[in-house]
């Protein structure tokens, strides 16, 4: 389903990643970890065209991303919700209204939308806030708010950048257990984190990255190499 | 994205947006209020100018002593030239009726007044304005003449003093749309600039050119709209108490009254042309944003 081939990303001669090969199947639940810098965002970023490869295939079903027309991007963008790690919430639209705003993208009805927003509020404990403007949010609520918003497509996939490093424990179990939820109603899950603990406990597919660089690729692995 | 929720998400924009919107409405309102009233003025005096051009040319008041066959002698005579459109007879009696019906709002002036006071005249007309001095030339020696009376020199002086009038009017209105069209673009594009990552993290989440697009075009031409609306609400409401100064100066000509028509026209002209900037403006100004 989504396929990297030779992948490189430089930005000035600094190398982000270089000569990445990473097959993910459709269906599986994929933890990214490895320390800070080590090109884990900037693998997320290249798969729904942030940005594009300084050499290198994405495959994304049939299309090949980074040779993907323009007109095409928002469909790709449709199929791929994405939890970024700054949010990237829509400051002058209200909770509601950023979730609802994705729904209206997807082509749901004005109908639908009044009815499901709240809903998908409600999924991540935000239905308090929803007349609340992300500068009125904290940390923790904006990141359960870019989550209800990245759910709110119905992705095929969904990319979660470090989804869990704002919200207290709990709440974080909240999260994951939303995300093994979605992949159970069969989407696609990549996600990446420094949570241990929650590596640990759901012992899935894990590709550590460290300098740009894939250093394993574990079935069923844990946080650390063992 | 259907029509009812860019509506929706325009008005939403305007309103989370109040100042700059209030400017943009504010600009473009005075510009098309000033248009309105120029081209009213304009409208109104080709009417005038049309009226005095329907006038005679030349008017020949005959003394008293002159009989009906004597002026119509000269009137056959003038006809015999070919040169004339109409060459026609007015009677003392005539003169009068005339006389009475512009003067009916100052009875003292009409104490006293009989046919015999006001002289009988040929109102003539020429085919060609430049055979006007032939015309003349003929009537000149007639002895039963009283007075000549040339409308040419009325109408030309008249002419020349609207279309230099009419020359500013359209160089200050140019000017001012220029002016309204650039504080526009550059209300818009701050507007749309304070929302550039706004747009490009819409980019991200899936949404196409259109729907990003859509609100901040209806946006604009929303204000466009509305301030065509506050213009032409303003000259509907002004014009009438306009008007009769200006017809108090301009004695035994028709005004033009301000007809539904022209304002519905004036309307729809100028909320065309404030939807279209409006739109072109946010079309510009996101364009830049919509590159992710």
């Amino acid at each position: 389903m989504i396929k990297f081939e030779d992948i490189t990303k430089e930005y000035n001669n600094l190398v982000a990643l270089s000569n990445i090969n990473l097959e993910i199947k459709g269906g599986e639940f994929l933890f990214l970890v490895g320390p800070s810098g080590a090109g884990k965002t900037t693998l997320l970023k290249l798969l729904i065209r942030e940005e594009l490869p300084s050499a290198g295939e994405i495959y994304y079903d049939s299309w090949e991303v980074s040779k993907l027309p323009y007109k095409e991007l928002p469909q790709l963008r449709r199929e791929i919700g994405v939890v970024f790690q700054d949010f990237k919430l829509l400051p002058q639209k209200t909770a509601l209204e950023n979730v609802s705003f994705v729904l209206d993208v997807i082509g749901k009805a004005f109908e639908e939308q009044e009815e499901l927003a709240p809903e998908i509020l409600k999924l991540v404990d935000l239905e308090k806030q929803r007349d609340h403007f992300p500068h009125q949010l904290s940390g923790g609520e904006k990141q359960r708010l870019a989550i209800a918003r990245a759910l709110a497509a119905e992705p095929k996939v969904l990319i979660a950048d470090e989804p869990t490093g704002m919200i207290d424990p709990a709440s974080a179990w909240n999260v994951i257990n939303l995300l093994r939820k979605i992949n159970d109603l069969g989407a696609t899950v990549i996600m990446s984190t420094h949570n241990v603990g929650i590596v640990d406990t759901l012992k899935r597919r894990v590709v550590e990255l460290d300098q740009g660089k894939i250093v394993r690729d574990q079935k069923e692995g844990e946080y650390a190499a063992s | 994205m259907r029509l009812p929720k860019v509506f929706r998400t325009s008005v939403e924009y305007i309103r989370r947006h109040k100042w700059l919107s209030f400017t943009s409405l504010l600009v473009m309102t005075l510009t098309f209020f000033l248009t309105s009233i120029f081209v009213a003025a304009a409208f109104g005096s080709s009417k005038i100018l049309k009226e005095l051009e329907a006038r005679p040319q030349i008017t020949a008041y005959f003394k008293d002593d002159a009989s009906e066959q004597e002026i119509l002698a000269v009137k056959a005579e003038l006809e015999a030239t070919g040169l004339t459109s109409s060459v026609t007879y007015v009677s003392k009696e005539e003169a009068l009726t005339i006389f009475m019906g512009l003067s009916q709002e100052d009875p003292a002036l009409l104490e006293g007044i009989s046919s015999n006071v006001l002289p009988a005249s040929l109102e003539v007309k020429a085919v060609n304005l430049s055979d006007l001095h032939k015309l003349a030339e003929i009537l000149e020696p007639e002895p039963l003449l009283e007075d000549l009376q040339f409308y040419k020199d009325v109408v030309e002086k008249f002419r020349r003093l609207t279309d230099a009038a009419r020359l500013l009017g359209f160089g200050l209105v140019g000017v001012l749309s220029l002016i309204s069209i650039l504080i526009v673009l550059v209300t818009i594009g701050m507007t749309i600039a304070s929302r550039g990552e706004e747009i490009e993290i819409m980019r991200l989440v899936g949404a196409s050119d259109w729907q990003i697009r859509g609100p901040f075009l209806m946006q604009g031409a929303l204000l466009g709209i509305v301030s065509a609306l506050i213009s032409v609400t303003l000259t509907f409401l002004l014009l009438p108490i306009l008007i009769p100064y200006i017809s108090g100066a301009l004695v035994g000509i028709h005004l033009p009254t301000v007809s539904p028509v022209f304002l519905v026209g004036l309307f729809v002209g100028e909320a065309g042309f404030g939807a279209l900037v409006g739109s072109v403006g946010s079309w510009i100004a996101v364009r830049k944003y919509l590159r992710v």
